[in-house]
C-alpha cells in the first residue's frame, strides 16, 4: 500500500470507526469485543479492500464484514444459546455501566439491549443511520421484507422500553 | 395505499434523512401524509422519538485509543508486507500475490460481494499466517519470560504486584472469564456448600476453605476448566461485584507458584493468586488491585 493507499485508509478509519464500533457494541454489548471487531474488520479491508472498485459500497462492505466476523465468533464460540445474567455481568456481556459516557446513551444501550437480538441488528443500524434500508438488508443477508417487519417490530418494541427507562431515571 | 401499509413503510424513513424521503418506494406514503392528519400526527410522534434514540445511541464513543490503534496495526501491516516481498521475490513469469484481488477486479459484483465470498483470498495469506510470524512471536515470548519482573521472594510486602509477565494462569482464566456468557455453569446454586459438594462429587478441586471475605456471600455457580491437563475449578459469588474463586490442587498444579500471595492485573480484571495448604487459589474480578478485598 502506497502513500496515497495508506492517506485514503486513514480517511476511510477516521470516517467509519465510530459506527462501526457503534455497531459492534450493539452487537457483543462489550467495549473489548466491540473495539475488537472494529479493529478485525479494518484488518480485513485492508487485506482485501482494494477489490473493491466501487468506492461508494465501502461503508456497506465494512458493515456486512463486521456482521459477519461477529457471526464467525459467535458460531466459534457456540453455546451462545442460553446465559445467564449473572454470568453476562460477570463476563462482560451486559451494558458496561461503569464505563463512562452520556446518560443518554446509557438508557439507549440499556434498551436496545432489551430488545429481542433478531431485531436488536437491523434497528441499532436504522438508528445509526449510516445505512438504508435496502442496505440493512444486504448487511443483515435478508430480504427486505423481512427488514421491515423486524424493524417495525423492534422499533415498537424499543419505544416502550426506552420511553420506560426515561420514566425510572427520570 | 391503506393506512397500516403506510405506517409500516415510513417506519422505514429515518428522521431528518433527505435520502429517505426521496427514496420513490416510499413516494406514495409520503403523499399520503398531506390528506391524512392522522397518519401525519403518527409520523412526526415517531420520528421526534426516532431523533431522541438516534442521538443517543450516536452518543457513544469509541475509545480514545481505537482509531490510533487501527492505523498502527495497519502500518504494521504494511511493514510485513514489505518485509514479505523482500523475503518471498516472486519467479518471473508468476502470478503475483495480489493477482487474486486484480483478477477479481474484472468482476465488479464479485468485488463488491467480497464479504460474501472468502475463496477469493484463499491463495493470499493474512499477514499474521506467514511463517516468520511464529517464529517472531517465539523469540517476543522467550524475550518477555526472560525480563519479565519476578515476584521477589522474601519481601517484605505481603503482596507482589506484577503488571507485566503475568503468569499463564492468569492469562488462562481472563480468557475463560471473558467467555462465560457462551457457556452455562456445571451447576448452579446459592448455597456454595452445594457447589463444593458437587466438585468434590465430580473430582474436582473443590477448595477446602473459602475465604472470610467470600463465606457471607451467595454463590452463583461453578465451572471447571482444563488447564495444562490440570483441573481448575471456579466458583462465582455475587455481592454488588462478582468474585470468583479458582482452586487448584497443588500437587497437580503445573506451573511455577509464588512464595508469597501475588496480586496482578489483567485486562480489566485483578487476581490474586496464593497457596492455602495443598490447594493453589486465585480470586479475581473486575477491576483493579483495589477491588480485590483483604482477608487472612
Amino acid at each position: 500500500m502506497n502513500d496515497t493507499e495508506t492517506l485514503n485508509f486513514e480517511e476511510i478509519v477516521s470516517a467509519y470507526y465510530q459506527p462501526l464500533y457503534r455497531f459492534g457494541y450493539s452487537l457483543a454489548k462489550n467495549e473489548h469485543e466491540a473495539g475488537d471487531l472494529a479493529q478485525q474488520t479494518f484488518f480485513i479491508y485492508a487485506e482485501k479492500g482494494d477489490s473493491l472498485r466501487d468506492k461508494s459500497k465501502v461503508k456497506s462492505w465494512l458493515f456486512t464484514t463486521l456482521y459477519r466476523e461477529f457471526l464467525r465468533r459467535r458460531k466459534k464460540e457456540s453455546r451462545m444459546d442460553h446465559y445467564e445474567p449473572e454470568m453476562l455481568e460477570a463476563a462482560g456481556g451486559a451494558v458496561e455501566s461503569h464505563i463512562h459516557r452520556s446518560l443518554d446513551a446509557n438508557l439507549a444501550l440499556e434498551a436496545l439491549a432489551e430488545v429481542d437480538e433478531v431485531y436488536r441488528q437491523p434497528l441499532a443500524l436504522f438508528y445509526m443511520k449510516d445505512l438504508s434500508y435496502k442496505e440493512i438488508a444486504e448487511t443483515l443477508d435478508v430480504p427486505i421484507g423481512t427488514i421491515m417487519s423486524r424493524l417495525s417490530r423492534g422499533k415498537a418494541q424499543l419505544r416502550g422500553i426506552f420511553k420506560r427507562k426515561e420514566t425510572e431515571t427520570a | 395505499m391503506r393506512h397500516d401499509e403506510a405506517k409500516q413503510l415510513l417506519e422505514l424513513c429515518r428522521p431528518g434523512n433527505e435520502a429517505d424521503r426521496q427514496d420513490p418506494a416510499l413516494a406514495e406514503a409520503f403523499a399520503l401524509l398531506d390528506t391524512d392528519a392522522g397518519l401525519r400526527a403518527w409520523f412526526e410522534a415517531q420520528q421526534a422519538t426516532d431523533a431522541r434514540i438516534s442521538a443517543s445511541l450516536n452518543s457513544l464513543e469509541a475509545p480514545a485509543d481505537l482509531k490510533a490503534g487501527i492505523l498502527a496495526g495497519m502500518r504494521l501491516h504494511q511493514g510485513q508486507d514489505g518485509l514479505k516481498a523482500a523475503l518471498q521475490p516472486e519467479p518471473a513469469g508468476s502470478e503475483s500475490w495480489s493477482a487474486p484481488f486484480r483478477a477479481s477486479r474484472t468482476d465488479e459484483k464479485a468485488a463488491s460481494a467480497c464479504p460474501q465470498n472468502e475463496t477469493a483470498d484463499s491463495t493470499r495469506r493474512a499477514w499474521w499466517r506467514q511463517p516468520w510470524i511464529g517464529i517472531a512471536a517465539v523469540f517476543a515470548v522467550a524475550l518477555v519470560i526472560l525480563y519479565a519482573p519476578e515476584t521477589a521472594p522474601g519481601t517484605n510486602a505481603p503482596d507482589s504486584i506484577a503488571l507485566a509477565g503475568l503468569p499463564p494462569v492468569i492469562q488462562f482464566l481472563s480468557g475463560e472469564i471473558d467467555s462465560l456468557k457462551s457457556r452455562q455453569f456445571d451447576k448452579r446454586d446459592e448455597n456454595p456448600e452445594n457447589l463444593t459438594a458437587y466438585l468434590v462429587s465430580h473430582q474436582a478441586p473443590s477448595p477446602d476453605a473459602i475465604p472470610d471475605c467470600l463465606s457471607k456471600m451467595p454463590s452463583i455457580g461453578c465451572v471447571t476448566f482444563d488447564y495444562k491437563n490440570a483441573k481448575l475449578s471456579m466458583i462465582c459469588f455475587k455481592n454488588g461485584n462478582v468474585y470468583h474463586l479458582v482452586t487448584a490442587d497443588k500437587a497437580t498444579y503445573p506451573d511455577p507458584l509464588p512464595e508469597q500471595p501475588s496480586l496482578f492485573e489483567c485486562k480489566d480484571k485483578a487476581f490474586r493468586l496464593w497457596v492455602d495448604g495443598e490447594q493453589v487459589k486465585i480470586l479475581t474480578v473486575h477491576g483493579t488491585k483495589e477491588d480485590i478485598p483483604e482477608f487472612i
